[in-house]
C-alpha cells in the first residue's frame, strides 16, 4: 500500500521539491545578504536596545530596503491552495475519472485502509513540505520580525503552526472536492474557489478575534515622539473613544474632522489641531490589539480551527468512499 | 467441485433514482466451477448485476451470497476471493506494466507474482513499457493477469471483449480458458456477443430489460429444445413448451423446449438449435414471465465437461482429462 501511494504520488512530490528549490536558490542568497546587513548596520543592536541613537533612522532606512519584498510574503497564504489543487483535488477524482476506483476496490484492500493510508502518507508529505516551506521563510524573514513582530498577516501566515494547519485543511478540501465532483479539473476549480472561500475572511474577519484582543487607551498625543521602539503589537481596530466610554462610529469621526478642517476631511491622519481638539472634547485614543506574546497562542487557537475543518472534511471523504457505489 | 453454489442471488433488484429499475426479482444460483455467461443487450442490467455480485454496487432489496456466505467486501478476506476486471479493463495511466504488477502486489496478500510475470512473456508483452500504451488488446490481458494473479475463487469480467478486434478476442479468450483449466476459478463473464460465449461458457444466464429470462447449463439447455419444422400453420395451441414459432410462407418453425427423447408429432420434423438462435427467441419472448419447461427441470450437469470441448491447447485438455 505504501509503494502504491509513493507510486502514484511521487511526480507531486518531486515537482513540489523542484518548486521548493526554485524559490530557495533566492531565498538563500538574499536573505543571508539581509542577515549580515541587519548585524553589520546596527540594526540588530537597536532591536536589542532602541533607546541606542540615530536608531529610528537606521531601522527605517532598513526597512525600506527590505520590507518591500518581506511583505510579499503575503502570497504564502495562497501557496496551500496549491496543495489542494494539484494534490489534494486529483487524489480521488483521478481514480473515479480514469475508472481505477474499480480496479482499487476490488483489490484485497479494504477501501478504509486504502484511503486512509493515501491520507496519511500524502498528508505527512505535505506537512513536511509546508513545514520546510515555513522554516524558509521565517528563517528570511526573521530581522524584519524581530522589528515588527509576528501577530501581523505576512509574518503570521508563514508560522510554522498555521501554514502546517492550512496546507493539511488545503488538502482536505480538495480531497473532498474530488470524492464529491469525481471530476479533476472540476474538482481543481472548486478546491481553489472553497480555498479562498475560507481563507480570506478567515484572515481578514475572524482571525483578529480568534482570541479577545487586549484594549489601550491614550490621551491625544500632545506629548513629544517618543523614539523609536520595536512594535511587536498587532492592532486590529483603533479610533476615539469618549469619557463615557462610546466608541465614536466612523461618521462621527469624519464629522469631527470636518469640523476641525473646515469641510476638507480629505486631510488625513492626526494632525495637531485635531489631537488638541481632542483633548478639548474629553476624547481618548483607544486600540484593540493583541500583543506580540500572543502569537504562540493564536497560531495554535488557529492551527486548531484549520485541522479540526481538514478532520471533518477528510472523515467526509472518507464516508462517501466506503459508500460509493458504481 | 461443483455442487455448491458460488453466487446465489435472492430477489435481487437494483433501482436507479426513483423509478428506474436496473435489475428486478433476479433469484439464481450459480454453481461453482463453471463458467457463466451472462447475455443480455445493452442496458439489460448485466453491469449491474455483476457489480452487485462483488459489492462495487448495494442491492436495493433482496440479497447476494457468495460461496455460502453472505457478501463482505468490507473484509480483506472477502475482497481477496474475487477478482473483477471491469469493462474498460482501467489501468493506472503512467504506470508501467510492471508497475502495476507490482501494485497487485502490494494490495493482495496472495497475488501471484512470478505467474503473472510468466503469462505476460508468454503473450508477449513487455513489462517495461507503459501500460496505456500498450494496444487495447494488451491491455486486457494486463487487467485479467493482474485479476488471475490475485488468485481469487470467482473471476468476474465485464464485457471483457467488447471493445477488442476479433484476434484480440480470441487471445483473450483462449489465456481465461487456460487459466480456469489450471485452477479452481469459477468465472462469471458478461457479453452481448453469443458466439463469444458459447465456446467458453457452461452456464448462460440471458437478462432482459432487467430481468433473468432463461439460465442453467448451456448443453442441458440445447439438448431440452428443438426446432420443429414442418408445413405452415397458424395452429400451435397444442404444441408443448412452445417458446417461439417463425412463419415461412409454406413452413413454419417452431422452437419448442420439451424434455430430451420426447417424440415429435410425425408432421413435425426435429432439428437441434444453436445457443445463439436459443437466445434470440428467447430475447423476442414478448411477455416478462420465465419461461417453463415442459417437464421438470433437466438432471444436474455431469461436470465441467463443456468447457474441455473447447480448449485450444491439447496439453491443456489432457491435463484436465
Amino acid at each position: 500500500m505504501l509503494w502504491v501511494t509513493w507510486r502514484q504520488h511521487r511526480a507531486e512530490l518531486l515537482a513540489c521539491v523542484l518548486l521548493l528549490a526554485c524559490v530557495a536558490v533566492p531565498l538563500l542568497i538574499t536573505g543571508t545578504a539581509m542577515h549580515a546587513e541587519y548585524t553589520a548596520d546596527g540594526v540588530a543592536a537597536c532591536v536589542a536596545n532602541p533607546a541606542g541613537t540615530g536608531c529610528g533612522q537606521l531601522v527605517t532606512q532598513f526597512l525600506d530596503r527590505h520590507s518591500e519584498w518581506g511583505n510579499r510574503f503575503i502570497w504564502v497564504a495562497l501557496l496551500p491552495a496549491l496543495a489542494g489543487v494539484f494534490v489534494g483535488a486529483p487524489l480521488l477524482a483521478r481514480e473515479f475519472e480514469q475508472g481505477t476506483w474499480r480496479l482499487a476496490f476490488t483489490q484485497s484492500v479494504t477501501r478504509t485502509r486504502w484511503l486512509v493510508t493515501r491520507l496519511i502518507a500524502v498528508g505527512a508529505g505535505l506537512a513536511a513540505l509546508a513545514l520546510a516551506c515555513s522554516a524558509l521563510f521565517t528563517w528570511w524573514r526573521a530581522p524584519l520580525d524581530a522589528i515588527d513582530g509576528r501577530m501581523r498577516t505576512t509574518a503570521f501566515v508563514i508560522a510554522a503552526p498555521s501554514l502546517v494547519a492550512v496546507t493539511l485543511f488545503a488538502f482536505a478540501v480538495g480531497v473532498l472536492g474530488g470524492a464529491l465532483l469525481r471530476r479533476t479539473i472540476a474538482a481543481m476549480g472548486a478546491t481553489l474557489a472553497v480555498y479562498l472561500a475560507v481563507r480570506l475572511p478567515m484572515e481578514e474577519a475572524v482571525r483578529p478575534y480568534l482570541l479577545t484582543p487586549l484594549v489601550r487607551i491614550t490621551d491625544p498625543g500632545v506629548t513629544a515622539d517618543p523614539g523609536w521602539r520595536p512594535e511587536h503589537d498587532w492592532v486590529v481596530a483603533d479610533g476615539w473613544i469618549d469619557a463615557t466610554g462610546h466608541r465614536l462610529s466612523d461618521r462621527e469621526e469624519t464629522a469631527i474632522v470636518r469640523e476641525v478642517y473646515g469641510g476638507h476631511e480629505a486631510v488625513y491622519g492626526a494632525g495637531t489641531p485635531i489631537e488638541r481638539y481632542l483633548a478639548d472634547h474629553g476624547l481618548r485614543h483607544y486600540a484593540e490589539y493583541h500583543p506580540g506574546s500572543s502569537f504562540l497562542t493564536m497560531q495554535l487557537v488557529e492551527s486548531a480551527v484549520f485541522l479540526g475543518l481538514a478532520a471533518a472534511l477528510l472523515a467526509a471523504a472518507l464516508w462517501i468512499v466506503r459508500r460509493r457505489t458504481a | 467441485m461443483t455442487g455448491t453454489s458460488a453466487l446465489r442471488f435472492s430477489g435481487l433488484g437494483k433501482r436507479y433514482g426513483r423509478r428506474t429499475w436496473a435489475l428486478r426479482d433476479c433469484s439464481l444460483d450459480l454453481p461453482q466451477g463453471n463458467v457463466i455467461g451472462l447475455v443480455g443487450a445493452n442496458g439489460a442490467g448485466k453491469t449491474t448485476l455483476l457489480q452487485l455480485a462483488i459489492g462495487l454496487l448495494k442491492p436495493t432489496e433482496g440479497t447476494v451470497s457468495m460461496f455460502g456466505r453472505p457478501l463482505r467486501m468490507d473484509s480483506p478476506a472477502g475482497l481477496a476471493e474475487v477478482g473483477f476486471v471491469a469493462q474498460d479493463h482501467p489501468l493506472y495511466r503512467g504506470f508501467s506494466v510492471a508497475d502495476m504488477l507490482r501494485y497487485g502486489n502490494s494490495m493482495n496478500p496472495r497475488f501471484d507474482r512470478p505467474g503473472a510475470e510468466r503469462r505476460l512473456r508468454e503473450l508477449g508483452i513487455p513489462t517495461e513499457h507503459r501500460a496505456d500504451r500498450l494496444s487495447g488488446g494488451q491491455q486486457a490481458q494486463v487487467a485479467l493477469t493482474l485479476a488471475l494473479a490475485k488468485q481469487p475463487r470467482l473471476l468476474v469480467l465485464d464485457e471483457p471483449v467488447a471493445s477488442l478486434d476479433p484476434l484480440a478476442r480470441r487471445e483473450f479468450m483462449k489465456t481465461l480458458v487456460e487459466a480456469v483449466a489450471e485452477a479452481d476459478l469459477t468465472v462469471l463473464l458478461s457479453s452481448h456477443v453469443v458466439t463469444e460465449l458459447e465456446r467458453v461458457c457452461d452456464h448462460v444466464v440471458l437478462l432482459h430489460q432487467g430481468r433473468v429470462r432463461l439460465t442453467g447449463d448451456i448443453d442441458d439447455l440445447i439438448a431440452g429444445h428443438r426446432m420443429l419444422t414442418g408445413p405452415r400453420t397458424d395452429d400451435t395451441a397444442g404444441v408443448a413448451g412452445l417458446i417461439a414459432a417463425t412463419h415461412g410462407t409454406r413452413h413454419s418453425h417452431l422452437l419448442v423446449r420439451q424434455p430430451v427423447g420426447m417424440p415429435a408429432h410425425p408432421r413435425w420434423e426435429a432439428n437441434p438449435v444453436g445457443l445463439e438462435d436459443l437466445v434470440l427467441a428467447y430475447l423476442a419472448r414478448p411477455d416478462t414471465e420465465p419461461p417453463q419447461a415442459a417437464s421438470p427441470p433437466p438432471p444436474e450437469p455431469a461436470g465441467p465437461g463443456r468447457r474441455l470441448s473447447i480448449v485450444t491447447d491439447p496439453s491443456a485438455a489432457e491435463r484436465q482429462a
